[in-house]
């Protein structure tokens, strides 16, 4: 990496937090959220092409933070519930008696870049772990990790976040579910999601 | 080099924007949007699969929106124009297939009329209300204009100069298909949509 890089990146996570008027919440909190899911690899099909993921769908999550100094350290559990898709360039196909659940553990740590008293913005990284079950599939846990760009907004003891993510994970397919023809690949996720937090 | 200097000012360059006061709303507003839209109805079919009831849709899809609105107190009102591209999908309980050869594409023209109903914090909840005009252009088919009606909620949220729009909306046309170009055994029905999204208003007025 060269060296302005690292100098950008610095001068991002040490940039004072701009300030003005009230301070920000500082402490616990704990916030709910709900993101639409967009997927995109999972397993291939080398010899037709046709991509096997999960379907797009919704995802709810419910969390935990601690906000200090413009740093905020949070810890969440997140499901989603979609069937699985089989496409090419031609169609699109989404087995409905066939959804596969995602069961989630996040832990992000944010840096608040701006912040004032009404909005903050900052980004985020989170290593996360998905445990994926379902009917003929066999039970998979993988790593992955998210990077966030979150848009906060103070209504009180209340704050609305808006929040936008990329992520990677391993394939929620084993090569056993696939068979011979097809291969499990990274699985890419785009979301963006809005989330409630209180902080007593 | 040159690009993180870049970045650095424009984050330099955004903090005192964001920590300024919030523009007064009245006036003129600018406002993109993008919705992801859900859509159920257009057309079934009870006889295709028997015991069961299929459904031709135009698949769920991303719409972008660009709208004009002038405010007075409480009240506004907005002219927007929004285009979503997107293909045919037939669905039943089991299963969903989308025709990727296939186009479904929606340009919209509304105008909505709406009212300031909370206010959060430095934000607001606005609700509207707008009698919509669709045309559809499909692979196959005659374009058809369907008219319809939408209710939105929008959580706005004050971002300096712009406003960050989150968006709930829930419209009902008419059907994008003829009843003459479906099979015997098909229907055309309403097209009812359920869109959430995102978007930024900006203040012309100031």
């Amino acid at each position: 990496m060269r060296i302005s890089t690292l100098a950008a990146l610095a001068t991002m996570l040490l940039l004072p937090v701009a300030a003005n008027g009230q301070r920000v919440r500082e402490g616990l909190g704990v916030s709910v959220s709900v993101s639409h899911l967009n997927f995109a690899g999972g397993a291939m099909t080398p010899a037709t092409g046709t991509e096997i993921r999960p379907a797009n769908g919704l995802t709810f999550e419910i969390g935990a933070d601690w906000n200090r100094r413009g740093w905020m350290a949070s810890i969440g559990t997140g499901f989603a519930r979609e069937p699985v898709q089989a496409s090419d360039a031609i169609s699109a196909l989404v087995d409905r008696t066939l959804p596969i659940n995602r069961y989630r553990l996040v832990g992000a740590l944010t840096r608040w870049l701006v912040s004032n008293r009404r909005s903050r913005f900052g980004l985020a990284a989170a290593p996360l772990l998905d445990h994926w079950t379902g009917n003929g599939l066999r039970a998979r846990t993988v790593l992955g990790f998210e990077a966030q760009v979150r848009l906060a907004f103070p209504v009180g003891r209340v704050e609305l976040e808006n929040r936008a993510s990329l992520g990677w994970e391993g394939s929620p397919f084993s090569t056993t579910d696939l068979g011979s023809n097809a291969s499990p690949r990274t699985l890419r996720t785009v979301s963006l999601g809005l989330a409630l937090r209180y902080r007593p | 080099m040159i690009s993180n200097a870049r970045l650095i000012l424009t984050l330099l360059f955004l903090a005192p924007r964001l920590c300024a006061a919030q523009q007064a709303r009245e006036g003129w507003h600018l406002s993109l949007a993008a919705l992801h839209v859900r859509f159920s109805g257009a057309a079934s079919d009870t006889l295709a699969i028997p015991g069961t009831t299929a459904h031709l849709q135009p698949q769920s899809r991303l719409s972008l929106d660009a709208a004009i609105s002038r405010r007075s107190g409480a009240w506004e009102v907005s002219v927007a124009a929004g285009l979503s591209r997107g293909n045919l999908s037939a669905e039943s309980p089991a299963l969903r297939i989308v025709d990727r050869t296939s186009s479904a594409n929606r340009y919209r023209a509304s105008l909505a009329l709406g009212h300031r109903v909370a206010a959060l914090g430095a934000g607001e909840l606005v609700a509207s209300v707008a009698p919509t005009f669709d045309y559809w252009s499909m692979t196959g088919l005659s374009g058809r204009v369907a008219p319809g009606v939408e209710a939105a909620l929008d959580l706005r949220l004050p971002l300096g100069r712009f406003e960050l729009v989150n968006r709930l909306s829930f419209g009902m046309t008419s059907s994008p298909f003829h009843q003459d170009e479906l099979p015997l055994t098909s229907s055309a029905q309403g097209l009812r949509a359920f869109s959430l999204g995102i978007g930024a208003r900006y203040g012309l007025s100031h």
